[in-house]
């Protein structure tokens, strides 16, 4: 299709009269993180997709629901979510955080700082377990603020808690971390 | 400026290997074309939702009357399905939510807290979102009087919440082939006997998020709304005594 897209806001109003297209078209570009949400909970990419999927529908079945001045993607993501603990549930077991980290430096992004070009991979695998052995709700913030990427608004928004909450767990998450990495490195002689 | 333990998150981000969507565009229409469901617009309210279900459940006399029922429930907005297997959340561990004191709890929901003045004060409280407006769950250790169920060492799970239903709720209620409900009057109000073998409700709350009231203790439960205040008592004790617990609630504080 040539010319300029309909924005969300266009889709938005499409999608809330029915219009599918509209919809596939809004949740198009929020697909990859969607999944990477419904992973964080339910740790299996299959299970992950079917989860994305059943929650869209959920979402377009829902849209009639959607303030206009709110914000789409977290709305969604809250959605997606929602599906994915209440997958998680059904399936009755948690699992932990599986996250799997590239071998190689992520290319075509911006040059490495000379700060995270000495983080080896070793010690990435040490903090990423730092984050898993969090308690749930300090490690969602942490996962969805920082390894997700959203903002606070869209935390608060996607895991149905206040925003200062988000703030205050965010702090203690940080602090908690801290404590077991650098409880780790005092007695570390790595270089 | 982030603080070094924020740039080891960042650059953590930036090297975890996220799996694609298997799909290239989201693959809505054909699961939206399997289930075209234009669900007419109904407020319930959660007795009138429960009285249906009950309803339901008198008529479950052959699979043939039981797909009928589902049939034409479903027209009117209300799913029901018979699953041939209890949820496998059954017997898991107990999800009640987050673990606070009685004070937390009272503060933290907009309706008054009570607790049956038989069993004294809970062993545990649990705060949960689901629904959004707040739901208090209390559980007893068992003892002679209050058998526990299975390895749980519970003997009573009690919830309270203001059951607040979406505009358009659709209200699931998943029953096993073995599971009885009664209409029961609890006070002045009626309320459902639920006995037998494990059962699932699920509902969209006010704010879209799906709640579902599962068995906890596969155990018998006797839900009843009063004053706005869904009550949810579930015991492994008979009818009479489970009546008995909720003449005696009494508020907190």
């Amino acid at each position: 299709m040539e010319g300029r897209p309909l924005n969300e806001q266009d889709l938005i109003q499409n999608a809330k009269s029915g219009d599918v297209a509209a919809f596939e078209a809004l949740v198009q570009t929020h697909r990859h993180i969607a999944l990477r949400v419904a992973i964080l909970v339910v740790g299996d990419k299959t299970e992950a997709e079917d989860v994305t999927q059943e929650a869209f529908v959920k979402a377009y079945h829902a849209m009639s629901r959607f303030r206009g001045d709110a914000a789409f993607r977290p709305w969604l993501l809250r959605i997606v979510r929602n599906e994915a603990l209440n997958q998680r549930r059904r399936r009755g077991r948690q699992e932990r955080l599986s996250l799997r980290l590239a071998s190689d430096p992520v290319s075509g992004g911006a040059a490495p700082s000379p700060e995270t070009t000495v983080i080896t991979g070793v010690e990435r695998r040490t903090v990423l377990d730092a984050v898993n052995g969090l308690p749930d709700r300090y490690r969602e913030v942490v996962t969805h603020r920082y390894l997700l990427g959203l903002s606070e608004a869209e935390t608060a928004v996607t895991l149905r808690i206040p925003v200062g909450t988000v703030k205050s767990r965010t702090a203690r998450a940080l602090g908690r971390l801290e404590h077991v990495l650098t409880g780790l490195s005092g007695r570390g002689d790595d270089e | 400026m982030s603080s070094p333990m924020e740039q080891a998150l960042v650059d953590l981000a930036a090297h975890i290997d996220w799996p694609e969507p298997a799909h290239d565009t989201p693959d809505l229409s054909r699961r939206l074309a399997a289930r075209p469901v234009a669900r007419r617009s109904y407020r319930w309210i959660p007795v009138t939702a429960l009285l249906l279900v009950l309803v339901a459940s008198l008529l479950l006399s052959s699979p043939q009357a039981r797909q009928a029922v589902a049939d034409l429930l479903g027209v009117a907005g209300i799913e029901i399905t018979f699953e041939p297997d209890p949820p496998a959340v059954v017997g898991g561990e107990l999800d009640l939510g987050e673990a606070v004191t009685l004070e937390e709890a009272a503060e933290a929901v907009a309706f008054e807290l009570s607790v049956p003045g038989s069993l004294g004060l809970p062993d545990g409280v649990f705060l949960s979102d689901r629904p959004s407006s707040g739901r208090v769950t209390m559980a007893w250790e068992s003892d002679e009087a209050l058998p526990a169920s299975g390895d749980t060492g519970i003997g009573v799970v009690y919830s309270q919440f203001a059951l607040e239903l979406a505009e358009e709720a659709d209200f699931v209620k998943s029953v096993m082939p073995d599971t009885s409900v009664r209409a029961i009057e609890v006070g002045s109000a009626i309320g459902l006997w639920i006995e037998g073998a494990p059962h699932l409700i699920s509902y969209e709350d006010a704010v879209g998020n799906r709640v579902e009231e599962e068995t906890r203790l596969a155990g018998n439960v006797l839900m009843w709304e009063s004053d706005g205040v869904t009550h949810r008592l579930e015991t492994t004790l008979g009818l009479g005594p489970t009546l008995a617990l909720a003449d005696s609630l009494q508020p907190v504080g």
